[in-house]
C-alpha cells in the first residue's frame, strides 16, 4: 500500500494553503482538510492493556503499515520543563510528559509495522555536548528501553544544528501569521514520517496543550532564545525562548529570518498560536497521537495548582488540527471558542489559526470520530478550571495577570 | 582545660573589640550598640538556662592596644559563665601573640585560645582537637540584591554552602573537629529558618556551628523578647538533634566521582572550586589525598579528576593509568603523558578524549580549566548512566550522602525562602529496603514510602521545610 503522504500531497497541501489564506475565514474553514480521529479507552500504561489499545488506535485509522513502512520515523517528543521536576513525588510520564511506555508501545508497534529507523527527538538542555540520551537518564528514564525498540533507533536533541553543522528552513505556506519560515534542526527534514506525541493538559498562554503545541518544542533556543544574536557572537548558548517567542524580544540568530511584521503585537497570547499554527502548516504532521491515560489539569509544567488526573484515554489522528479538536472537546473545551472564551480566555485559538491557513479542520461536525464518542470519554477539564479559578479568586481577592490565572477566563 | 569537640560553643559578642576596628568607617547600629551592651551584663546569661550551648566564644586578642580592654571588659562576664558551668573559650586573630592569650586567658579562667583559621593556612597535622575556622559562608542562596538569586550552574540558584570544605577538612584530618564560624550578613533580616538552616549546612557535613546570632536577635534576647527566644529555642532544638545524631558523622562519603589533588598552593583554587562545583550539581564525589593516593583503592570509582598542576608522581601514574585501563574515566590536566593512551575520534572541545585499555582519559585542552566546566563535562563525560542517586525538585538543596557498611545517611538542606511546595523524590541505584526520615525536633524516625523504579529503588520524601535524613538499610 503506497505511503498517503507524498511530497505531492505536501505541495498540494501548501497550494491549498495559500489559497485558503486569499477566501474568506468562513469558506477557509469549511474547505480546510479533515481526517478521522480514533479514540481508545485505556486506563493504565501497564503494557498489557496499552499495546493492544494503542494497536486498535492505529488501526482504526488504517493502521501503521502504509504510513511506516520502510520509512524513517520523527517522533517530536514533548519533553517540556526539565526533567527533574515532577508533579509532587509523580513522575513525569505520570503527569506531564508523554509515558515512556506508550512511546516505546508507539515505537515498537511501527517498529512491527516495518519502520526502517526511529528517531527521537525534543529540543532539550543547554549543552551541546551532551548526548540527548543523558536527559532520559536525568529523568530516570532507561535510553536502552527506547533504543529497544526498533532496528535502528536515534536520539538528537534539537536545540543544536547535529552533524550537517546547520539548521533547515522550513518556509510556512501561504507566507506564515508571525514568521514567514522556521529554522529547525535537520531532523524534522529528514524523515519520511513526522510524528508528534503529547499529554493533554492546560497551557497558561495558549488555553491548551496538545499535539499542534508540541511544536513549538522544535523551536531551536539557539535560534529563538533570548539574546540569540548576541549569544551567536559568543559562541554560546541561550537559555529560554520567553524574551523572543513569547514577547517578540530579539531577532533570531543564525540567519534565521525575522517575523513579518515587527509591529504586531507583543502579546503572548497573540503571539503563541500563530507561530504554533505556522508550524504545523510548515513542518507537516502525519501521525498525532495524544496521551490522554494521566495527564494533569492547570498547567504545562508542574505548578502548586495542577491536579493529577486519569481521564484514561488514547487519541490518534493524521491530522494534527482534527486531532487536537477532538482532544480539547474531550476536555469539555470548545476547539472553535474565540478568544475571551474559556479556554482561550486571554490567548487566539492556535486551532482556528491553524484551520485558517489549511492545515486542517476543528469543525466536529467535520470530523469523523473512530471509537468512543466525545461525551462518552470525556474528562472535565473546564469544571477543574473552574474550581481551580474560584480557590485562587479566594487565595489572592486581587487578580493578575500571570502564572495561574493566565487564561482562567 | 583543653577545648572539647563535643562542646556546643556560641558567638558571645560583648566587648570593645566586637564594636569593631577603630578605622570601620560604619558606626555601629543602635541595635548593635545595644545588644552589645546587654551582652556584656552577665545578667545576658539566663537566657542560656535549658539550652544546649554549654561554650560561650569570645573575642579575645586582635593582637592590637584594644586587646586588654577586651579582656577586662569580659572579666564579670566570664566569671558569671563559669560559675554558671559554662565553658568561656577565647578567640585570637591571626596577629596575635597566642602564648600571651592564652596566658592572660588562664588567667581570666577561660578554658582555653583558639587561633582563627582561614582556610588556606589551615595547618592539618595540628594536634589540636578543634580548628577554628572563620572564613566561612553564610549559607544561604546567593543574591546580588534584594530578590535577585544568582543562577547556578544549573540553571537553579546558586547556593553558598560550606558543605564541600567540611568534607575537604574530614579527608585532611579524621580527628580534627572544624568549628566554623559563619556570621549572617551585616544588616539583614535574619528568619529562624536561616538560623536552622546555617546549623544544617554545617553540621550535616560534619562541622560544627559557632552559633552567632545578628545584632536584633541578640537585643531581643536580651530584652527577653517573646519572639527572639522563640527563635533561640528552636535553634536550640535543632542544635540538640545534631548532637543526638553525632554519630552520623562516622560514615563515609559515597560517590564513583574521585578528586585527587594536594589542595594545597598553586593547587588549591581549581582543586577546591572543583568540589565546590560538583557539590553544586549535586554529584556525590570522594576526596582522595594526592600523598595517599597511589595506595588507595580505586575500584569503586568510575571517574577520576586529577587537575594539579604538577605532573603525577610515577607510581600514582601508574595507578592511574592502570585505571582507565580497566574501564575508568580519568581527567586530568594539559600536561599529562600521553605514553600509554591513543587517540580517539571523539571530539570534545574543552578536553583531548584519548583511549587507554578499556577506558578513556581526558586531557584539559588548556593550561587553566575552568573549575565550572570541569564539574558539568565530568557529568557528561561519565554519564548519568553511573549515577548512584537522583534527585528531583530540589533546585535550592544541597545533598550529602554517606555510607557505612549496610546503611546510608542522605541529608538534604533546604535554602530556598519559600513555603516548602516541592515535594522531593530520591532515586537510588541501591536496593534498599528500608527508608526513615528524620526532622530536627522529631524523637523517632518516620517510615518512608519507597518503590521499585529503574533498577533501584524512589524514596518519597514530604516537603522539607530546611533540613531532614534520611536513613537507609540495605538490610
Amino acid at each position: 500500500m503506497p505511503n498517503p503522504i507524498t511530497r505531492r500531497d505536501i505541495l498540494r497541501r501548501t497550494g491549498a494553503a495559500a489559497l485558503a489564506l486569499a477566501r474568506p475565514a468562513v469558506s477557509r474553514a469549511a474547505s480546510a482538510p479533515t481526517a478521522p480521529v480514533a479514540v481508545t479507552r485505556c486506563r493504565t500504561y501497564s503494557p498489557a492493556e496499552l499495546v493492544p489499545a494503542l494497536q486498535e488506535t492505529f488501526d482504526r485509522i488504517g493502521g501503521l503499515g502504509r504510513m511506516v513502512k520502510g520509512k524513517t520515523v520523527a517522533i517530536k517528543l514533548n519533553f517540556n520543563g526539565g526533567p527533574t521536576v515532577r508533579l509532587g513525588h509523580h513522575t513525569l510520564g505520570d503527569s506531564h510528559w508523554p509515558h515512556p511506555n506508550l512511546v516505546c508501545a508507539a515505537m515498537q508497534l511501527m517498529t512491527n509495522a516495518g519502520a526502517r529507523r526511529i528517531r527521537l527527538l525534543e529540543c532539550a538542555g543547554r549543552d551541546p555536548n551532551e548526548p540527548f540520551e543523558e536527559h532520559f537518564l536525568a529523568a530516570n528514564w532507561n535510553p536502552a528501553d527506547f533504543a529497544r525498540c526498533g532496528p535502528r533507533v536515534e536520539f538528537e536533541n534539537t536545540n543544536f544544528m547535529g552533524r550537517p553543522k546547520k539548521f533547515v528552513r522550513f518556509p510556512v505556506p501561504g507566507g506564515g501569521l508571525l514568521y514567514p519560515a522556521y529554522d529547525l534542526n535537520h531532523s524534522y527534514a529528514d524523515c519520511d514520517v513526522f510524528v508528534t506525541i503529547a499529554k493533554y493538559k492546560d497551557h497558561p498562554t495558549t488555553g491548551v496543550t496538545l499535539v499542534m503545541k508540541n511544536l513549538f518544542g522544535m523551536t531551536p533556543t539557539l535560534v529563538y532564545g533570548e539574546r540569540a544574536r548576541e549569544h551567536e557572537k559568543q559562541g554560546s548558548v541561550p537559555g529560554s525562548r520567553m524574551e523572543m517567542m513569547h514577547y517578540g524580544q530579539g531577532e533570531p540568530a543564525y540567519g534565521a529570518p525575522g517575523e513579518l511584521d515587527p509591529a504586531s503585537p507583543r502579546d503572548d497570547g497573540y503571539r503563541l498560536p500563530r507561530i504554533i499554527a505556522d508550524l504545523c502548516a510548515a513542518r507537516p504532521v502525519h501521525l498525532s497521537i495524544v496521551d490522554g491515560i494521566k495527564t494533569m489539569a492547570g498547567a504545562q509544567t508542574p505548578d502548586p495548582w495542577c491536579t493529577l488526573v486519569n481521564p484514561g484515554v488514547l487519541m490518534a489522528g493524521t491530522n494534527v488540527v482534527t486531532t487536537a479538536a477532538v482532544a480539547v472537546a474531550a476536555m469539555n473545551y470548545d476547539p472553535r471558542a474565540t478568544r475571551g472564551a474559556v479556554p482561550f480566555a486571554e490567548c487566539d485559538n492556535k486551532l482556528l489559526l491553524a484551520e485558517q491557513i489549511g492545515v486542517g479542520t476543528c469543525d466536529l461536525s467535520r470530523i469523523e470520530v473512530i471509537g468512543p464518542s466525545v461525551r462518552q470519554v470525556m474528562f472535565d477539564f473546564r469544571d477543574l478550571r473552574e474550581k481551580r479559578r474560584a480557590e485562587l479568586k479566594r487565595l489572592f481577592p486581587k487578580r493578575h495577570k500571570y502564572g495561574a490565572f493566565r487564561n482562567e477566563a | 582545660m583543653p577545648v572539647s569537640a563535643n562542646w556546643v560553643p556560641m558567638r558571645w559578642p560583648a566587648g570593645p573589640l566586637d564594636a569593631g576596628r577603630p578605622e570601620e568607617k560604619a558606626p555601629l547600629s543602635a541595635r548593635a550598640k545595644e545588644a552589645l551592651e546587654a551582652w556584656r551584663n552577665p545578667a545576658a546569661l539566663e537566657f542560656l538556662r535549658g539550652s544546649p550551648i554549654n561554650c560561650l566564644m569570645v573575642n579575645w586578642a586582635a593582637g592590637g592596644p584594644r586587646d586588654s580592654a577586651q579582656q577586662q571588659a569580659l572579666a564579670p562576664l566570664i566569671r558569671s559563665a563559669r560559675s554558671a558551668g559554662l565553658e568561656v573559650v577565647g578567640m585570637a586573630e591571626p596577629a596575635a601573640d597566642l602564648s600571651a592569650a592564652r596566658a592572660a586567658a588562664q588567667a581570666a579562667g577561660l578554658s582555653d585560645v583558639l587561633p582563627c583559621l582561614d582556610r588556606e593556612k589551615i595547618d592539618w597535622r595540628s594536634p589540636s582537637p578543634v580548628l577554628l575556622v572563620r572564613d566561612n559562608v553564610w549559607p544561604g542562596i546567593q543574591r546580588r540584591a534584594r530578590d535577585q538569586a544568582v543562577a547556578a550552574a544549573t540553571g537553579g540558584p546558586w547556593i553558598d554552602s560550606n558543605d564541600w570544605f567540611l568534607q575537604l577538612a574530614r579527608a585532611r584530618s579524621r580527628s580534627a573537629n572544624c568549628w566554623l564560624l559563619a556570621a549572617p550578613p551585616a544588616g539583614a533580616i535574619v528568619r529562624t529558618e536561616a538560623y536552622l538552616r546555617a546549623l544544617a549546612d554545617i553540621h550535616q557535613a560534619g562541622g560544627n556551628w559557632v552559633i552567632s546570632l545578628d545584632d536584633s536577635l541578640r537585643a531581643g534576647l536580651a530584652r527577653r523578647d517573646a519572639a527572639a527566644l522563640e527563635t533561640f529555642r528552636a535553634i536550640g532544638a535543632a542544635r540538640t538533634f545534631f548532637q543526638k545524631h553525632a554519630h552520623w558523622n562516622s560514615l563515609s562519603p559515597v560517590g564513583v566521582v574521585g578528586v585527587i589533588s594536594d589542595f594545597a598552593g598553586d593547587n588549591e583554587f581549581l582543586s577546591t572550586e572543583i568540589l565546590n562545583l560538583l557539590a553544586r550539581r549535586n554529584i556525590p564525589f570522594r576526596i582522595i589525598l594526592k600523598e595517599h593516593a597511589s595506595a588507595a583503592p580505586l575500584d569503586t570509582f568510575k571517574a577520576l579528576i586529577f587537575m594539579d598542576e604538577q605532573p603525577a608522581p610515577p607510581a600514582l601514574r601508574t595507578r592511574l593509568l592502570a585505571f582507565a585501563s580497566g574501564g575508568g574515566l580519568l581527567m586530568t590536566g594539559q600536561k599529562w603523558d600521553r605514553a600509554g593512551s591513543e587517540p580517539s575520534s571523539y571530539e570534545y572541545p574543552r578536553f583531548e578524549i584519548r583511549r587507554a585499555g578499556k577506558g578513556r582519559i581526558a586531557i584539559a585542552a588548556g593550561d587553566s580549566p575552568d573549575p565550572y566546566e570541569v564539574a558539568g563535562d565530568c557529568r557528561i563525560l561519565l554519564s548519568r548512566v553511573h549515577d548512584i542517586v537522583r534527585y528531583f525538585n530540589i533546585s535550592a538543596m544541597t545533598t550529602v550522602y554517606t555510607l557505612s557498611g549496610g546503611r546510608a545517611l542522605l541529608q538534604i538542606v533546604n535554602y530556598s525562602q519559600r513555603v516548602p511546595g516541592d515535594l522531593v523524590t530520591v532515586w537510588f541505584r541501591e536496593l534498599y529496603r528500608s527508608a526513615r526520615l528524620w526532622t530536627p525536633g522529631s524523637e523517632k524516625s518516620e517510615p518512608l514510602v519507597m518503590s521499585p523504579e529503574n533498577g533501584g529503588v524512589e524514596v518519597r520524601l514530604p516537603g522539607i521545610s530546611t533540613y531532614c535524613a534520611v536513613e537507609l538499610d540495605r538490610g
